[in-house]
């Protein structure tokens, strides 16, 4: 009799998430499912509200990445002011991002992933979590808490507050890095700096430990997707947008993200609330064919940027780059690589803001540099599209407004969104080459819910599409079988 | 050297009477208190922590709970284990003492709230409230004043 083993919820992700696992009349893995079962709706209660307010209701979305829905929020407001915003605030906002970057990865690695990659997915679960870390180990732990308070730091200096800043704004940025500010960042570099190279040290120790797991974990061919500059180097804010193929190709370039909807669609499915976008001119890929090169399924974040970046352009960065692409094969395929590429975005985010503290452009108020943070302007244009990298991945805000600046449509896609297709085809990677028959052990069930931990998903982020909420209420006997159950659609 | 007392008072500003714990700790304006107020109880705190003397925790609390405001002293525990980026006042100060072998004596203040929609103001229940946690807090150091000598 077929069955169906639920993990619910997924636990150590940002959000809530439900897993089926379907087995056939032979006890192996048929299909997986990945149903994120939240729902958010901004997109639909944001119509009306004035553009202005857009970056603080945005920010709200999410408790870890609000920065990332600042800035996007920001950039479109900036294009239906038609404004080009002055250079210090340009930098100042990357500032910001790259300390969202570090603060993100960090939580990421070291507090929801490090449990299962440190101790071992087998471990007694009692133990696999942050108290069973700073146990094994307490300098990394400690380093990792105090990573993540550096990136806090940069922006709660910045934005006045570490969680949902009132500080990027259409036209530009509030207030300036005062020069005490930067001073306590740039004593702080060593060390964090010191902390991720340790721990790129650490994590390159244990992957021998995880051939399997880097083997499985969602290892198929897919487009990646994220933002390069001009010059094709790894990008967090701005840029344009560049496709590569699972060899490397790059099979679309120099595409200009405010014009998204000629290459990505988004399709809807019965068994989540999170939209799935895909490559559009590639088209929807068919459920039933696994792993087909010229499927429109791609990724984004981590594993995409240095998938599709030429370089970094900061030397340690780049060392670890070559490493990093070296154990890879090449163009990194396999989604438990994605914890390996944090780490190093952690390390190049950091040298970025090394270099960007001595930017004059930042150093306001002093000799030759501007005081300049925001271009004043009105309603210019009824409609645009904010874009930047988000830690998990490229974010696209897109606004519509009247004449008195009042929102008349939201489309938002989500990094994580964009990773939907990807983390449903590793559940189901996962679940078949880990479960089989009967035995069902939890360190298993574990690898399916680690599977994916590793694209760090942020479904609070994620779910805002309009409707009624579709309902599927299951009752569900001990030994898996479903003796009733009722739907909503 | 470890500073003084740490005053935490967290919460939702945005969600009126959720907004207690923040707004007692930039009530608060005592030389030997270091006073926090912030959205959420975050595991970096716990560096914070590992450098005060004393402890106290500020939150708001249902009214169906308790009517009165409650103080409630803690030890640290890691019953409610910090999975993510949030935590409540145990499980921290039991993070405290797993990463650096020490945590403060601490309490926890509940005051009570009776609306949590959508808003900035708090009750006129919970601006009571607020007051009472003030003279709490001021009855806690004195009563521990030893610990800063």
């Amino acid at each position: 009799m077929p069955k169906k083993i639920i993990i619910d919820p997924v636990t150590r992700i940002e959000g809530h998430a439900k897993i089926s696992i379907y087995l056939d009349d032979t006890g192996q893995v048929s299909d997986a499912q990945f149903h994120v079962t939240e729902f958010r709706g901004f997109e639909k209660f944001c119509e009306g509200r004035p553009l202005w307010e857009m970056p603080g209701i945005t920010a709200r979305i999410c408790g870890i990445c609000p920065v990332s829905h600042l800035l996007a929020s920001a950039k479109a407001g900036d294009r239906i002011l038609s404004v080009t915003i002055p250079k210090a605030a340009e930098k100042l906002r990357r500032l910001m991002n790259l300390a969202q970057i570090i603060q993100s990865h960090s939580l990421s690695f070291f507090h929801l992933s490090a449990p299962d990659l440190l101790l071992g997915m087998d471990s007694d679960p009692a133990k696999r979590n942050v108290f069973g870390l700073i146990a094994a180990e307490p300098e990394l732990a400690r380093g990792g808490i105090r990573l993540r308070q550096f990136g806090q730091e940069i922006i709660e200096q910045l934005g006045g507050q570490k969680i949902h800043p009132s500080w990027a704004v259409p036209g530009g940025v509030r207030e300036a890095l005062s020069p005490e500010g930067r001073t306590h960042i740039q004593n702080r570099i060593p060390e964090v700096r010191t902390t991720i190279l340790n721990a790129l040290g650490k994590f390159k120790e244990l992957l021998n430990n995880y051939q399997q797991e880097a083997q499985s974990f969602g290892n198929f061919p897919s487009l990646f997707m994220g933002l390069v500059t001009p010059d094709g180097l790894w990008e967090h804010y701005d840029g344009h947008i560049r496709f590569v193929d699972s060899a490397g190709n790059i099979i679309a370039d120099k595409l200009d993200p405010t014009n998204y909807q000629q290459f990505i669609g988004e399709a809807v499915e019965s068994h989540s609330y999170l939209k799935f976008p895909y490559y559009r001119p590639l088209g929807y890929p068919d459920q039933s064919d696994h792993c087909n090169l010229n499927s429109g399924i791609y990724r984004v974040g981590p594993l995409a940027r240095l998938n599709i970046c030429s370089h970094i352009g900061t030397p340690l960065a780049d060392v670890e780059l070559r490493e990093y692409r070296d154990r890879g094969k090449g163009t990194v395929n396999s989604s438990f690589f994605y914890h390996y590429a944090r780490l190093i975005e952690i390390l190049a985010s950091i040298e970025h803001i090394e270099i960007l503290l001595d930017d004059p452009d930042l150093l306001l108020g002093q000799s030759g540099a501007s005081n300049r943070l925001r271009a004043e302007a009105g309603i210019n244009q009824l409609s645009g599209v904010g874009v930047s990298e988000a830690p998990r991945g490229t974010l696209f805000h897109d606004y519509q407004v009247d004449e008195n600046g009042l929102m008349q449509k939201v489309n938002l896609i989500i990094a994580t969104g964009q990773n939907n297709l990807g983390m449903n085809r590793t559940v189901a990677q996962i679940a078949r080459h880990f479960i089989h028959g009967s035995e069902i052990a939890e360190g298993m069930l574990n690898r399916v819910e680690a599977g994916i931990r590793a694209f760090d998903p942020c479904l609070s982020c994620s779910t805002h599409a309009a409707g009624q909420m579709p309902l599927h209420i299951q009752l569900v006997d001990t030994d898996g079988s479903v003796i009733n159950e009722i739907w909503r659609e | 050297m470890k500073a003084h007392a740490i005053a935490i008072g967290y919460g939702n500003e945005l969600r009126s009477d959720d907004g207690i714990g923040q707004k007692v700790a930039k009530t608060l304006q005592l030389s030997q208190v270091k006073s926090i107020a912030v959205h959420q109880l975050t595991p970096e705190l716990a560096e914070v922590l590992a450098h005060a003397n004393l402890a106290i925790f500020i939150d708001a609390c249902l009214i169906s709970e308790s009517f009165q405001v409650k103080v409630q002293s803690l030890s640290p525990t890691s019953c409610n284990i910090i999975a993510g980026h949030t935590a409540d006042p145990p499980s921290l100060l039991a993070l405290t003492q797993a990463l650096y072998n020490y945590s403060p004596p601490a309490w926890w203040i509940k005051v009570p709230g009776i609306n949590f929609e959508l808003g900035y103001s708090l009750s006129p229940i919970a601006e009571i409230g607020v007051a009472i946690a003030l003279q709490k807090i001021n009855q806690i150091i004195d009563a521990n004043s030893n610990l800063f000598h």
